[in-house]
């Protein structure tokens, strides 16, 4: 039996599917949510770090940057491909400096309406806004997938800013997934016997009841999230730093029809909770969290296995991916790895890009003496 | 006054108990005192916190909590969440008495938010130099009509809301006020008033209160216990199904304190903050359980055109009588003293 049909079997099982305003199926599948212009103008309303402000290249004839924030800038970026930047305010020692908008909430990073993989897309994004680009010493970008990295590198080269890769972190998927049975079938004994046990011993006794799917309406959908934030309060994990920009990013999805919450229950008190997206044929593990008192009972266990089978099942997606992180877990729930990299891009016409470029010479060449 | 100054945890006697006895006998069960409140601030906020425990003869007279800053400064515990300072009881005693039993070698003891209905014999022991106004507080008294009191607010005011709500009506045809009462129903609105509070000015200074922070775990738990008390409510304004604006109070012998409140900043064309007190007002004056209504806050000019009784909130620093003491209150009137000048020079 799979961890959903198991749970359904307990009396205290509530699925929820999107409501007809927040349709799921969509004719033609939208990119990742992570690299759509409202993600950027969410993380530009909500992550507001000292030192550091928003800046959208973007081609504009009138406007060559846009440094604008909030709806004014989903606006803009929508319009027109946009790549979001921070830069450091101010007058620095460091010289000009700029990192995509990213950080430890981003899994991946291009920018706004250009397909990922399209080189030549880039290339003519990249040239398009030389004048803005080449006006800094360095850009970080962080994090690209392999295939970024040379389309990246290759693009700037050409603007005379000089691409230096670095790792960054890894990226778990299981993709090529037929059905939920399939999806079983590729995991380890250990894991398919745990969740087999401890599903049976969770919902026995009708104390847990599981929830999980798509909230029916908005305050069902508040309630969920502020449950989701007690857990996650009371979890192993440190205080979320920008509760404003979750709480943002999982009202947008919900009402793109893209959101799927799981939650389980112990007597009324939310114990375990994830937060996953679904978009197109890819669901993506965004958040969870336990109350660790339950870890005996394996509550984030039982809740990951409900969700895998509810997004196989219900929403038909042939991939899985646990985005940024090495933790060792993952290894059970899926097949795959992939590295995720650093680029940082040095002006190779200006003291301070030039300083940087003889650094990391030093670095790699000190490296390699020392047999690292 | 005898004192027993100890470390909290080493109070011999049933703390809680006992401040709770003090806040009843003394402080007409004010929420913003009680064991209650006062117990999850400190286990929420508090790290090394003291116990000032007064007597007279063999009666608990007086207690306060305390706290060290550092090179001999103490200060009654005071974090943001407590609007009045946290001492209890209200017997006369000699400060310096107090100072001299402190640990280590103590020079100055701070008091945040005296307030002079809960603090009238504290009061009476700080020096008139030692003392600052901190802020103007405001209650409403809701006795007799909604309308004779609404009559008596400035013609400003009263044009005013009347414009809020006809325009709240004209964009949005109806809304709707909610009182929540009961433990789980004041618990999920807790979290509500957290998911609004986080997307407006205070979720972006990093003041909000919200269920993925420490305020807003606090809050929570405060709202539900004193909800099973019959001492919490909740006052929500819907539009729609939209939460635009919420108020959360605690209450008790018909004292309603406002604890927390905001509002959906989309929404701040329709003031539906300030209908929301006029709601809330409107219904507190056909309601027996309610005789006044304390802000406990630092209220602007605007506020205050809403209040019928005002008093000052005040701030003292009470130094040691000892050598070290004098030096150092010396020589911060000095500081004090130049700074003045040089803002004056500069300006």
């Amino acid at each position: 039996m799979t961890a959903a049909k198991a749970a359904d079997a307990a009396s205290g099982v509530t699925t929820g599917s999107a409501p007809a305003d927040n349709p799921v199926e969509r004719h033609t599948p939208p990119p990742p949510l992570f690299l759509r212009p409202q993600w950027y103008a969410l993380f530009a309303e909500h992550i507001q770090l000292p030192g550091l402000e928003p800046l959208f290249v973007c081609p504009d004839a009138d406007v060559a940057v846009e440094e604008v924030r909030g709806r004014e800038q989903t606006r803009v970026a929508a319009q027109q491909a946009t790549l979001p930047l921070w830069q450091r305010s101010g007058q620095r020692l460091t010289g000009r400096v700029a990192a995509g908008l990213s950080n430890y909430y981003s899994p991946m990073y291009a920018p706004t309406s250009l397909e990922i993989a399209d080189a030549g897309a880039l290339s003519a994004f990249v040239s398009g806004n030389a004048r803005q680009l080449s006006g800094f010493d360095r850009i970080d970008l962080v994090p690209l997938y392999d295939f970024q990295l040379p389309m990246w590198q290759q693009s700037f080269a050409a603007i005379g800013l000089c691409g230096i890769p670095y790792w960054y972190s890894n990226n778990w998927y299981e993709e090529q997934i037929q059905d939920v049975d399939d999806y079983w079938s590729r995991r380890p004994s250990r894991l398919r016997n745990t969740v087999r046990r401890k599903q049976r011993r969770l919902f026995r006794d009708g104390e847990y009841t599981l929830t999980l799917g798509v909230p029916a309406s908005r305050a069902e959908l508040l309630q969920q999230l502020a449950d989701y934030h007690h857990v996650y309060y009371d979890s192993w994990k440190q205080i979320e730093p920008f509760p404003a920009f979750i709480d943002a990013i999982v009202e947008w999805a919900w009402r793109e029809g893209e959101l799927r919450l799981g939650l389980i229950y112990h007597e009324n008190v939310p114990v375990a909770a994830q937060i996953w997206f679904v978009c197109g044929s890819t669901a993506y593990i965004f958040k969870l969290a336990y109350r660790p008192p339950y870890a005996e009972q394996s509550v984030g266990t039982v809740l990951s296995a409900a969700m895998f089978d509810y997004v196989i099942a219900e929403d038909g997606v042939s991939c899985v991916d646990f985005l940024t992180g090495d933790d060792d877990y993952k290894r059970d729930w899926m097949s795959s790895c992939r590295p995720l990299y650093g680029l940082q891009l040095c002006n190779e016409n200006t003291f301070w890009g030039q300083l940087y470029l003889c650094k990391h010479s030093l670095t790699a060449v000190t490296k390699k003496a020392l047999g690292k | 006054m005898q004192w027993q100054l100890t470390p909290l945890d080493a109070y011999s006697g049933n703390l809680w108990q006992d401040w709770q006895s003090l806040v009843e006998r003394k402080h007409a069960g004010n929420p913003m005192l009680s064991s209650a409140f006062v117990e999850l601030l400190v286990e929420y906020f508090a790290e090394d916190l003291y116990l000032a425990a007064g007597y007279q003869g063999a009666e608990l007279q007086v207690m306060g909590l305390l706290e060290s800053r550092g090179k001999g400064i103490w200060r009654v515990f005071k974090p943001s969440q407590a609007q009045v300072a946290l001492w209890v009881g209200d017997a006369a005693f000699n400060m310096q008495q107090l100072i001299a039993r402190l640990p280590g070698t103590p020079l100055r003891l701070d008091f945040y938010s005296l307030d002079p209905l809960e603090h009238k014999a504290l009061l009476g022991c700080i020096q008139d130099q030692q003392l600052t106004e901190c802020a103007v507080n405001m209650r409403i008294a809701v006795s007799g009509e909604f309308d004779s009191y609404w009559s008596q607010r400035p013609k400003k005011l009263r044009q005013n809301l009347k414009r809020y709500r006809k325009r709240l009506i004209a964009d949005f045809t109806e809304y709707r006020l909610e009182c929540h009462t009961e433990p789980e129903a004041v618990a999920a609105a807790t979290d509500r008033y957290g998911l609004l509070e986080i997307r407006g000015w205070k979720g972006k200074v990093g003041t909000a209160l919200h269920p993925a922070n420490t305020q807003g775990q606090f809050y929570q738990r405060l709202m539900r216990a004193e909800a099973a008390r019959g001492q919490a409510r909740v006052y929500e304004i819907y539009i729609g199904e939209q939460l635009v604006a919420s108020r959360l109070c605690l209450l008790c012998t018909q004292l309603l304190v406002t604890l927390k409140t905001t509002y959906d900043e989309n929404y701040r064309k329709q003031a539906v903050g300030r209908i929301l007190l006029f709601d809330v007002l409107e219904s507190l004056f056909t309601d027996p359980e309610v005789a006044v209504v304390d802000f406990y806050t630092n209220a602007t000019s605007e506020q205050l055109e809403w209040c019928t009784e005002r008093r000052p909130m005040f701030n003292a620093s009470v130094y040691a009588e000892s050598i070290l003491g004098m030096t150092a209150n010396s020589l911060v009137s000095v500081k004090s003293a130049l700074r003045k000048r040089f803002t004056k020079e500069s300006a």
